[in-house]
């Protein structure tokens, strides 16, 4: 990797939480004759202003069977779940025969604030559970236990001045060299589509690398030579790649289609890393924990034909990842502004309702849990 | 027992929808969670367990989830 052109720099601070804001977490101690269990969901919601959709963001309203209002799926629905699945369980079965760990995390920053360091303060399970609406639309028919690898990527090119400001006899304007390396990340996107394929489960053969340029960005105006112009690049992607040799193989790529094709100068180019890296991470469909799940999904529901989905940096993949521990996420029937035309966010009464009962029967289930 | 929880869950629809409509009008956007976390911590403490509210700026994804030889 040339470290000239590859600068990681300081962790991005695109973010920030209200300086009160915080993580809860509490646990039961159980008699530890089955493994552990831990429920996990957010409860910080998109900003206000997000969507710029909602007239009074704080009010929820209940319209043609749907709970309405910000946070409704996202994730305070699932907060909820939690919370009424386990009171209804702790009223029937008080001592429980598992430790069970309850969190109610900050969301944002890819998990980063919440779930991770939950984690490493120690807080898991052996199993564990992502409360969280699919973000598919698929409701309790998506098991999700996929998480795909991510790495953003910030890829600017320098241009040059010409003796006047839009003199292009001379100049070189950054906003055309960067029209090529897009060109050449399309391509690159195109040959690792072809490569990559998951060879298992609801997306057998279908392609487990996904490349998205997001942004290009140059602010020469009418008539100006851009000095600088850049792209910014979402990469998902599957095992055995990693991030590291995400990065290194696609710099390796940019660098031969330069020298090939003689347009920039790959010495003027600078790969800047992102906002959001994630490692991925897998359990199985056989897995006896999905298996648990999958059961008590059709015994509340009927649903019979599951889709085991993979998401790009989920929160599944910190307890799996960082806690050792078989992580599923599953969730309600909703809409998302983003996937409903930004209209309001919602959670359908009867599946938000239904969750409580699949997560209270779960966790009575669990009780006789066998891992093997 | 199972039937027994289910009927429960079915009997108390109307407090477990008012629980999340009243997590939703609690602010909680633009990072503020204040509000809902006290609500959670607290029907966590009458359900008996240990809490612990914590929070950790230090430590963001970026930084630790790049393990590439790790797992």
């Amino acid at each position: 990797m040339n470290e000239v052109h590859l600068k990681w720099i300081i962790p991005p601070t695109d973010f920030e939480y209200h300086p009160e804001a915080y993580n809860v977490a509490g646990t039961i101690k159980g008699k530890g004759t089955v493994p552990s269990l831990m429920l996990f969901s957010h409860i910080d919601t998109e900003a206000e202003n997000y969507f710029g959709k909602f007239e009074n963001p704080y009010q929820s309203t209940i319209h043609d069977g749907k709970i309405i209002g910000l946070g409704a799926s996202d994730d305070k629905g699932g907060v909820a779940m939690m919370l009424y699945a386990v009171k209804t369980l702790l009223k029937y079965v008080p001592q429980l025969p598992y430790d069970l760990c309850v969190m109610s995390i900050l969301g944002k920053h890819g998990g980063g604030f919440g779930t991770l360091s939950a984690l490493m303060k120690g807080y898991t399970g052996e199993n564990s559970i992502y409360l969280h609406p699919a973000e598919t639309g698929h409701g309790f028919a998506e098991i999700k236990n996929i998480s795909l690898g991510v790495v953003d990527l910030d890829i600017s090119v320098k241009g040059k001045p010409g003796k006047l400001h839009d003199d292009l006899s001379e100049g070189v304007n950054a906003a055309v060299l960067i029209s090529y390396l897009v060109t050449y990340l399309e391509k690159y996107n195109q040959q690792m589509r072809d490569k990559n394929r998951f060879d298992f489960g609801s997306f057998k053969g279908e392609p487990s690398f996904i490349l998205n340029v997001g942004t290009i960005e140059a602010k020469g105006g009418y008539g100006g030579i851009n000095q600088r112009a850049k792209c910014c690049v979402r990469i998902r992607f599957y095992k055995p790649l990693t991030i590291e040799g995400v990065v290194e193989d696609l710099s390796k790529y940019l660098k031969e289609c330069c020298e090939k094709e003689g347009k920039v100068n790959f010495a003027d180019v600078i790969i800047e890393r992102g906002s959001f890296r994630a490692t991925p991470a897998q359990v199985e469909t056989e897995d006896p924990f999905v298996q648990l799940i999958e059961k008590k999904i059709t015994d509340v529901t009927g649903i019979h034909q599951f889709i085991h989905q993979y998401h790009g940096g989920s929160d599944i993949r910190l307890p799996m990842l960082y806690g050792k521990s078989h992580c599923v996420g599953i969730g309600p029937a909703c809409a998302l502004p983003q996937q409903n035309s930004g209209q309001m966010e919602w959670i359908s009464i009867d599946d938000y309702i239904n969750g409580v009962k699949i997560l209270a029967s779960i966790l009575f289930e669990y009780c006789n849990f066998d891992q093997k | 027992m199972i039937k027994q929880i289910l009927n429960d869950i079915d009997q108390n629809q109307a407090e477990i929808i008012a629980g999340l409509r009243k997590l939703i009008e609690m602010e909680s956007s633009d990072g503020k969670a204040t509000k809902a976390q006290e609500f959670v911590l607290k029907e966590l403490k009458e359900m008996g367990f240990m809490t612990e509210c914590f929070r950790e700026d230090e430590r963001s994804s970026s930084q630790v989830d790049y393990s590439p030889n790790r797992f």
